[in-house]
């Protein structure tokens, strides 16, 4: 069974077909915010026996301006959602997210939640009692997922965490559908601070290997690896840069951005590069092979970068990104798992090294978010004995 | 509020009078002979205002509690609760099953073998499985609290502080919870309203007395010496030498250890997953 799911949002062409067919999807997070009823049920329909959930989305009415173009579509758009909700309305939110996964045929749920900007102010026990009361509401009769939404700065303290965790395991749910909010407003790919990644990946593995629940890592990208390496179920990336990290810019009014250089994701580097320039020299260089094992993507990359197309970025990056998924997840026990990614990491920093040596202009961010991976996986490893 | 087994015996005529068992801070217990068949007899120190007055909530909800759980290793209520004028005063009194095999504290004076801690703690977790599925914490397992049957079973007892997750609460959510503090789970001394009292609790305290029958009384964070003991208590940090030097097995030794955690996310989600654990050897 696959372990990498695609995070579904607006273009999605033949981008999930193309995952399915080639047996590297384990599961699609619907959006409701992309597509109305009839396309996301063709959508849904069309990884038929893969596991599909609905992603509610009723964070978005957490974050200033936040709206979601097709939610009232799905009955839900929630623009009351407050901290200080009465039980009745929670209630009454939890019904509308029920209603839309009925209408869609979609069994398993995820509850509705709200952003944490830290994991102990007042949203938090709002995302709480929306998590009981789905339990409470579906009373066993369907696997419930608690959602939730973290600041990644909600991250930096691990006694918060822990404290968070205490009352989170006590919910009877069957998975955690986590999702970190990276307020960074970086170039892609964004860096991660090292004790917060160790501390996410801490928070992962008390909640799948300690406590046993399913965890799904939304909006992850290579994190996603470091995620199932530490016990997650799955982690979902998409073809977008906003599905491959959550920010609230994603669901905030904007008058658009620059259209982004395609990029070429290197499996044996760990990176996604720029296709012109730095993929179409590595994929000429000696280490050709290792960066790129795919032989048609090397030689497209070297003949002709130029006609690497945002779409062949988006198709390739989640092919490569779901083998290495799902390679990792195969790997038992946990601690062969870690193994695994280290020796990923290694290699791939390795090669980052010689071909910078060898006159590749890489940008020096590539290779510091190597290091914090490693420095988060390391310290990870150490606090948990593993 | 003093109260002697020989007042019990001359207000329960109908009875005859073994021994005195001892009290504790709610209750005197005696054991009695009925019909030839021996059993505990516990009445209640504190009087009640009437043999119609309404019973003392904390008491009420134990007996509730022992009678909806239907589990060999939790203590059975045969009679009661009912009132009678005891010294005196009216009194509530409710009628136990013996169980012959004393106390585990009385049996802590050198390590046991492998196979009677595991015993002992598969009974404790059914124990406690039956008062999760109940929605009760006992929140005060300690030697004192768990007697053993003729056939050497481990029973639980005096669900006395226990807690009802479907009840509201006796106690001031500001103050920390009742519990007897060396046997007490970390989350017992901190502020109520603040922390998760659940069936964990309970999971650290058949863990603790757990590790004391398998080292012959040693205590696994020391609390004779207080300095740093809370800390000790919180981290989890056992000291497995004792284990080492009682040849605990390893995988004994690891669910004993998991069981300690500090944080209850550490220790086992349900009840369930432990005795899962406890199956492994």
């Amino acid at each position: 069974m696959a372990s990498f799911w695609v995070q579904h949002g607006y273009g999605k062409s033949d981008k999930i077909t193309r995952l399915y067919n080639a047996g590297l999807l384990g599961g699609v997070l619907l959006s409701p915010a992309d597509e109305e009823q009839p396309a996301l049920q063709a959508t849904r329909e069309s990884a038929s026996d893969v596991d599909v959930l609905l992603d509610p989305q009723t964070y978005v009415y957490s974050i200033p301006g936040g709206t979601a173009r097709c939610h009232e579509a799905h009955g839900l758009d929630i623009p009351n959602l407050n901290w200080g909700m009465p039980a009745s309305e929670v209630e009454a939110v939890v019904q509308a997210v029920i209603d839309a996964n009925n209408r869609l045929g979609v069994t398993d749920l995820i509850a509705p939640t709200c952003v944490q900007r830290s994991l102990n102010d007042v949203w938090t026990s709002l995302a709480l009692q929306m998590a009981r009361t789905t339990l409470n509401v579906v009373n066993g009769q369907r696997r419930v997922f608690v959602s939730s939404v973290v600041e990644e700065s909600a991250l930096a303290d691990w006694q918060d965490v822990a404290n968070w965790l205490d009352v989170a395991t006590g919910l009877d749910a069957d998975g955690f559908y986590l999702i970190v909010d990276r307020v960074t407003q970086g170039s892609y790919p964004a860096m991660w601070n090292p004790s917060h990644l160790t501390n996410l990946l801490r928070l992962v593995y008390s909640l799948s290997q300690l406590n046993e629940y399913e965890v799904l890592a939304g909006y992850s990208d290579i994190e996603g690896i470091l995620q199932v390496a530490a016990g997650a179920s799955g982690s979902a990336a998409g073809w977008f840069y906003s599905l491959r990290a959550f920010s609230d810019s994603k669901w905030q009014p904007s008058s658009g951005g620059r259209q982004a250089n395609p990029r070429a994701f290197s499996a044996g580097l760990l990176t996604p590069l720029l296709a012109v320039g730095e993929g179409e020299q590595v994929a000429r260089s000696e280490l050709g092979a290792d960066a790129y094992p795919d032989e048609a993507v090397r030689t497209a990359l070297s003949s002709n970068p130029e006609g690497w197309s945002l779409v062949d970025a988006a198709s390739h990056h989640l092919g490569a990104l779901a083998m290495i998924v799902n390679d990792v997840a195969q790997q038992s026990p946990i601690s062969a798992r870690l193994d695994a990614v280290e020796t990923q990491l290694t290699d791939a920093h390795g090669r980052l090294g010689t071909l910078e040596q060898q006159g590749v202009p890489f940008s020096g961010a590539y290779g510091q978010r190597l290091e914090t991976f490693r420095r988060a996986l390391d310290a990870f490893r150490e606090l948990e004995s593993i | 509020m003093s109260l002697t087994c020989a007042e019990i015996a001359e207000a329960f005529p109908e009875y005859r009078f073994v021994k005195d068992l001892g009290d504790g801070t709610f209750k005197v217990a005696c054991l009695i002979e009925d019909d030839g068949e021996q059993k505990v007899l516990k009445v209640s120190k504190a009087a009640i205002e009437g043999p119609d007055a309404n019973l003392p909530e904390r008491l009420r909800r134990e007996i509730e509690a022992m009678k909806q759980v239907n589990c060999e290793n939790i203590a059975r209520v045969l009679a009661g609760p009912d009132v009678r004028k005891v010294a005196g005063e009216d009194r509530v009194f409710y009628i136990e099953r013996f169980y012959s095999g004393g106390t585990l504290d009385k049996r802590l004076d050198s390590p046991w073998a492998s196979e009677e801690v595991v015993a002992l703690l598969r009974g404790l977790l059914l124990a406690v499985k039956a008062l999760e599925d109940a929605g009760i914490v006992h929140r005060d397992i300690k030697p004192e609290n768990i007697v053993f049957d003729e056939d050497g079973k481990p029973v639980l007892l005096d669900l006395g502080i226990a807690y009802y997750k479907d009840l509201s609460s006796i106690t001031e959510p500001f103050g920390d919870s009742p519990k007897t503090a060396r046997w007490a789970a970390p989350e017992l001394f901190a502020v109520r309203s603040t922390v998760v009292i659940d069936s964990r609790t309970d999971l650290f305290g058949v863990g603790l007395v757990c590790f004391e029958a398998a080292t012959g009384g040693v205590h696994p964070f020391n609390p004779d010496e207080p300095e740093h003991y809370m800390e000790r208590l919180n981290t989890g940090h056992i000291d497995t030498q004792p284990l080492s030097a009682a040849s605990v097995p390893q995988p004994l030794a690891d669910v004993l250890a998991r069981l300690l955690q500090g944080a209850p996310n550490r220790r086992y989600r349900k009840v369930d997953a432990a005795l899962t654990a406890s199956e492994a050897f």
